[in-house]
């Protein structure tokens, strides 16, 4: 009952999300407030366990470089190009980390304790974060999305804490501004 | 030993993510990033010192006298500065095997179209092979290219096959906040020009209407107040 409700406030939020981003889900701020601010609600209504570690941390950081590491390499090898400036770095990584936090909290803090077992938590959230962008970016996203949400499920097994995926997905998209 | 394992497994996972999800952009979070300041050749005075502008590159094999592939090139800006789609079958290519098309960004031209104001690069189109022409295919060929300012009325693309030719002007249509395609007539130069402003306050009369109103407005205060006092 608590999994199809979260399950169900998570297609809501991102039902909003698609019908306030208007032609540009994607870029739209307020949109990707309004998508954080439903999933913070749901998440904090189901008051998941965060634990502050060291270990959260160090495998956070484990996990930027297991995610970042192939775009690098890819990158580098194939279609290298100057790195990206970083104005307009700061306001956008601040509007990112309220995203990633409610997602992290969401994704591999309520659902992941809403379901028994940790393997299919783990598939679960990465099924449900390669789906969050299909509407902002289209199908051919969720092979690396999907991939993605599983190494994030993993960190979040590994530390026992949402604090690593949530250290991992920052440290990631930081790196994507520069890059991307 | 076991965790480095997983490190490995985790990497691997993530480069086969991506060898199946080609030209994503790797940020995870679903913000789109704000388009980069526009990348001069030739930067203006007070703009932003930014990488040089890329180029755009795209390569087709070509059967029977005719590229196959279609192309859809883009410079790596963000958002892209110029980018072209060429369908396939859109290219006739005599006496090669392959073509190779470019997008590459020059000056603002110092000769625009007459009264125009030339705004951001001129991008110089050309193919690898002399003497390639368009098929009926190439009807759908499209040119973006990004203006360095979203301001209204929009701005045009004009083009000339070469710099000894005429411009043309093209019907061109808003594509995005500040993106504008066009067809794409063939190999050239391509310029998104503006017009010049209308010259602001060069009548008065708006400025005397708005007077008039008001003193009339404070006439009919005034009256009021006496009739009530």
């Amino acid at each position: 009952m608590r999994l199809a409700a979260l399950l169900a406030g998570f297609a809501t939020a991102v039902g909003l999300r698609v019908l306030v981003g208007g032609d540009d889900p994607a870029g739209s701020v307020p949109a990707a407030l309004l998508f954080a601010g439903c999933l913070l609600v749901l998440a904090l209504a189901a008051r998941p366990s965060v634990p502050l570690s060291w270990r959260g941390l160090s495998v956070g950081l484990v996990g930027i470089a297991v995610i970042c590491q192939p775009v690098l390499v890819h990158r580098t090898l194939f279609d290298w190009e100057p790195l990206r400036g970083a104005t307009g770095f700061a306001p956008w990584l601040a509007a990112v980390t309220v995203v990633v936090a409610a997602e992290e909290l969401f994704l591999r803090g309520a659902l992941f304790e809403a379901v028994p077992r940790p393997w299919v938590a783990v598939v679960l959230g990465a099924v449900c974060f390669a789906l969050l962008h299909v509407p902002l970016y289209g199908w051919h996203v969720v092979p690396l999305d999907l991939a993605v949400g599983l190494v994030l499920g993993g960190l979040r097994v590994e530390a026992g804490t949402p604090v690593a995926p949530f250290v991992a997905h920052l440290g990631a998209d930081a790196v994507g501004w520069f890059v991307a | 030993m076991r965790a480095a394992r997983r490190v490995v497994a985790g990497v691997l996972l993530v480069t086969g993510g991506l060898l199946l999800s080609p030209a994503v952009v790797p940020v995870y979070d679903g913000i789109g990033q704000p388009d980069e300041p526009y990348r001069y050749v030739d930067r203006p005075d007070g703009a932003q010192v930014t990488a040089e502008p890329t180029t755009a590159v795209g390569t087709s094999p070509v059967v029977g006298g005719v590229a196959q592939h279609g192309m859809n090139v883009a410079t790596k800006e963000i958002a892209p500065q110029f980018s072209l789609f060429l369908p396939p079958r859109a290219l006739k290519v005599p006496g090669a095997r392959a073509v190779t098309v470019t997008g590459t960004p020059q000056a603002a031209v110092s000769d625009p179209p007459a009264g125009m104001q030339p705004d951001g690069n001129a991008y110089l189109v050309a193919f690898s092979v002399p003497g390639v022409t368009l098929t009926p295919q190439a009807a759908l060929a499209t040119v973006s290219m990004r203006a360095t300012t979203a301001e209204q009325p929009p701005p045009q693309i004009h083009y000339r096959p070469s710099a000894a030719e005429p411009w043309q002007a093209l019907q061109t249509a808003r594509a995005g906040t500040e993106i504008y395609a066009t067809r794409f007539p063939g190999p050239g130069q391509f310029q998104v020009v503006f017009a010049p402003k209308p010259d602001d306050g060069s009548s008065p009369l708006p400025l005397v209407l708005v007077g008039v109103l008001v003193v009339a407005a404070a006439a009919v205060v005034v009256i009021r107040l006496r009739a009530s006092g």
